[in-house]
C-alpha cells in the first residue's frame, strides 16, 4: 500500500471513529465511557490523514514534475511504508458498514456463568451439597451496592448476605438486572422477594439449566464486548416474545430459587411483561 | 501471507524516475484498488447485511469490532509518542542518557514504563522507534513490557476491580516490573540482533521539515501497527465465540492447574491491560494467585500482541521472543503470587 492510500486509509478509520461516537452507536461495542477517548482519536486520525494526503499529493507531483532528487528517502520512511499489513485495516471499516448488532441472547449462552458474587462463598443451597468454594476473597462486586456477603442465620439456616441500601421508592422501582439478581441471591430483608420491582433486559432462550421457561438477561461489560458476561433471571412458561427482544417486565423473585445446579439464577414471578425499545447503551453495569 | 513490510523494492507507488510516459501501461495503483474495495463495500451492503443472522457469525462480529474500536484510542496514543521519538528526539540523545551497561539500563527502562499511561497495543510501536534510535534491544524489550502491566492506569483500574484486598495492585506491580526486566536481562545474554527485523536506519532529519517527518512516522507506524491488530482481534474474537467461558468454572481451586490454566486464558482472550482485572476479579473459582497469573501473563504477551510483534519486530523475533516471555510472566506471577497469599 504506497503512502497516499495510507493516508487516505487513515483519513477514512478516523472519520468512522468519529461518526461511531457522535452516533452513540459506539455503546454496542465498547463501555460508554470511552466516548470522549474515541472522539479524540478519531480526531486525530483525521488530522494526520489529512495532512499525509496533502504531503503524498505534493510529493507525487514534485515526482511527476521531474524532480526525483526530492523524493529521496526522508525522514520517517523506513520499510513500513510500503506495507502490506495496513490493507488489514480494511476489515474493520467494512465490518462497520455491515453495523454489527450489540451483543444478544447468543452471547448469553456463551458468557454465562455462576452469579454467584465472585470470590464470596456462594449462598448456601438449602437443596444441594453444601459445596463451598475456596479460594480467598479479594473481590468486593464494584457497583457501589453495600458491602461484601457475611453470614447470618434466618430461619434456624446459615445463610450468606449483603447489606443493600433501601429500595428506590414507589411502587414497583427500576432496578438494573444485576442488582435485582444480588438482592435476590443475597439479601436477608427480602428486597425483591417481597415487593414487585421493574427490571429491564432482553429474552433469551432458557439454556441448559433449565427444563423449561425462559430468562430474562442483560450483559455486563467492564471494558468492550469481549469481556461481556450475561446476568439473568429465570421465568417459567412460554416466552412471550421471540428471543432478543427486549422487554420491561415488572417480577418478584422467588426466594432460595438460585441454587448451585442453576448457576445462581433465581426465578421470577412476571407480573407484567412489556416490549421496549433496546436501550442506547444496552450493557448494564 | 506475507506478514511484514517486505518488498521495498518494487514501489508500487510514485516512480522514483520518470518514465517514459507515452508507453506506460495502465495498472492500477493501491488506491484504485482500496477505492474499488471500498465501493463494492458500500453496493453490497443490504445483501451482506441480510446474511447476518443472530448466531455465532453474528457474535463473532461484534466482538471484532468491538476489539478494534476500543484498542484504537490507545493505539493512536502509541502511534504519537513514536511519531515523536522518531521526529524530534536524536539518536545521540537517547544513547547519553541510557546507561551503557546493561545491568542498570534494563531495569530503568523497566521502571520508566511507569510513565507511559497506555495499553499494550501502543507500545509495540515506541519499543521498535526506541530501537531504531539506537536504545539496546533488551532495554526498549524491558520498557515494551512493563508499560502496559504496571502504569498507573492500569494499577488503578486493578485497584477499583479488587477492592477488598488491595495487595492485587501490588502484587501485580511486582511481577509486571520483574517479568520485563527477567525477559530483558535473558534478552541481552542469549538474544541475537539478526532475529530482529532489519530496520532501515531513519539517520534524516535533513531535507524535511521535523513535521513532516513526525506526520509520516504517525501515519507509517499506525497503518502498520493498526493491520496487526485486526490480526489479534480477529483471533480474540474467534476465541471469544468458540471457547465457552463456563469451562473455566469447572477447574476448581487446585493452584497448579489454575496458574497454567489463567496464563492460557491471557494468551487467548487478549484482553487490553486496563480491563482485564475485571474480568479477572469476576472469576469466582480462582485462586488470586492464579488470577495473578492472568494479570502478569496478559499485558505481557497474547494473541493480539505476537501478532503485532511478529509484523512489526519480525517473525524470528516474535517465535522467541514470545514463549520466553510466557514462561518467565507464569513463573514470576505463580512466585510473586505465592509470596502475597501463601499456598
Amino acid at each position: 500500500m504506497d503512502r497516499l492510500t495510507q493516508s487516505v486509509l487513515v483519513t477514512l478509520v478516523g472519520g468512522a471513529l468519529v461518526a461511531l461516537t457522535a452516533s452513540g452507536r459506539f455503546a454496542l461495542y465498547v463501555k460508554s465511557g470511552f466516548g470522549p477517548l474515541l472522539l479524540a482519536a478519531g480526531i486525530a486520525l483525521m488530522l494526520v490523514g489529512v495532512a499525509c494526503v496533502v504531503l503524498a499529493m505534493r510529493a507525487d507531483g514534485r515526482a511527476q514534475a521531474g524532480a526525483p532528487a526530492t523524493d529521496q528517502p526522508r525522514a520517517g520512511d523506513h520499510s513500513h511504508d510500503h506495507s502490506r499489513a495496513a490493507w488489514l485495516l480494511v476489515l474493520p471499516v467494512l465490518a462497520l458498514l455491515l453495523a454489527p448488532p450489540a451483543l444478544g441472547a447468543d452471547a448469553v449462552a456463551r458468557t454465562s456463568g455462576s452469579q454467584a458474587v465472585a470470590d464470596a462463598p456462594p449462598p448456601l443451597d438449602p437443596n444441594g451439597p453444601d459445596q463451598v468454594v475456596t479460594g480467598d476473597g479479594g473481590y468486593k462486586p464494584n457497583d457501589g451496592l453495600g458491602s461484601a456477603p457475611s453470614e447470618t442465620t434466618v430461619d434456624g439456616q446459615q445463610v450468606r448476605t449483603m447489606t443493600f441500601p433501601p429500595l428506590p421508592t414507589g411502587s414497583k422501582p427500576d432496578v438494573p438486572l444485576s442488582e435485582f439478581v444480588q438482592r435476590a441471591l443475597y439479601d436477608p430483608t427480602g428486597s425483591v422477594t417481597a415487593h414487585p420491582v421493574t427490571v429491564t433486559g432482553f429474552i433469551a432462550p432458557a439454556g441448559k439449566n433449565f427444563d423449561d421457561g425462559y430468562l430474562i438477561a442483560q450483559l455486563i461489560i467492564s471494558c468492550c464486548a469481549a469481556d461481556a458476561r450475561a446476568v439473568r433471571v429465570h421465568v417459567d412458561g412460554a416466552e412471550p416474545f421471540a428471543a432478543g427482544t427486549w422487554v420491561t417486565a415488572v417480577v418478584t423473585a422467588y426466594p432460595g430459587s438460585g441454587t448451585l445446579a442453576n448457576e445462581y439464577v433465581p426465578t421470577v414471578a412476571v407480573a407484567s411483561i412489556t416490549k421496549r425499545v433496546q436501550p442506547k447503551d444496552p450493557y448494564g453495569r | 501471507m506475507d506478514t511484514g513490510a517486505a518488498a521495498p523494492s518494487t514501489p508500487s507507488g510514485p516512480p522514483t524516475s520518470p518514465p517514459a510516459p507515452a508507453r506506460r501501461r495502465y495498472r492500477p495503483g493501491s488506491l484504485e484498488i482500496f477505492g474499488s474495495i471500498l465501493l463494492a463495500g458500500v453496493v453490497l451492503r443490504e445483501p451482506l447485511s441480510t446474511l447476518l443472522r443472530p448466531g455465532g457469525a453474528e457474535t463473532w462480529l461484534t466482538i471484532f469490532v468491538a476489539v478494534n474500536v476500543q484498542a484504537l484510542p490507545f493505539l493512536v496514543f502509541g502511534v504519537v509518542v513514536s511519531g515523536a521519538i522518531a521526529a524530534y528526539v536524536p539518536a545521540s540523545f537517547l544513547s547519553r542518557i541510557v546507561p551503557d551497561r546493561p545491568l542498570v539500563a534494563v531495569p530503568l527502562a523497566g521502571v520508566c514504563g511507569v510513565a507511559l499511561p497506555g495499553c499494550e497495543c501502543g507500545s509495540v510501536p515506541i519499543a521498535g522507534r526506541l530501537m531504531d534510535r539506537g536504545v539496546r534491544p533488551s532495554a526498549a524489550l524491558a520498557f515494551l513490557l512493563s508499560a502496559p502491566a504496571i502504569n498507573p492506569v492500569v494499577l488503578a483500574a486493578t485497584a477499583v476491580a479488587f477492592q477488598a484486598d488491595l495487595r492485587m495492585a501490588w502484587a501485580r506491580l511486582v511481577a509486571g516490573l520483574a517479568t520485563a526486566v527477567i525477559v530483558g536481562l535473558i534478552w541481552e545474554r542469549l538474544g541475537r540482533p539478526e532475529w530482529l527485523r532489519p530496520r532501515t536506519r531513519v539517520t534524516a532529519d535533513r531535507q524535511v521539515p521535523r513535521w513532516q517527518a513526525f506526520l509520516s512516522a504517525m501515519r507509517a507506524d499506525f497503518a502498520q501497527a493498526a493491520g496487526f491488530l485486526v490480526i489479534g482481534a480477529g483471533s480474540a474474537a474467534t476465541l471469544n465465540v468458540v471457547v465457552p467461558r463456563s469451562w473455566m468454572q469447572h477447574v476448581g481451586s487446585s493452584i497448579l492447574l489454575s496458574v497454567l490454566l489463567m496464563g492460557l486464558l491471557a494468551f487467548v482472550m487478549a484482553l487490553c491491560s486496563e480491563a482485564d482485572a475485571f474480568v479477572a476479579a469476576s472469576l469466582s473459582t480462582i485462586p488470586m494467585v492464579g488470577k495473578l497469573v492472568f494479570l502478569t501473563v496478559g499485558p505481557a504477551v497474547d494473541v493480539k500482541l505476537v501478532a503485532m510483534q511478529a509484523g512489526i519486530l519480525g517473525r524470528r523475533f516474535a517465535a522467541r521472543f514470545a514463549p520466553l516471555t510466557f514462561a518467565v510472566a507464569v513463573v514470576v506471577g505463580t512466585g510473586v503470587g505465592l509470596a502475597f497469599w501463601g499456598w
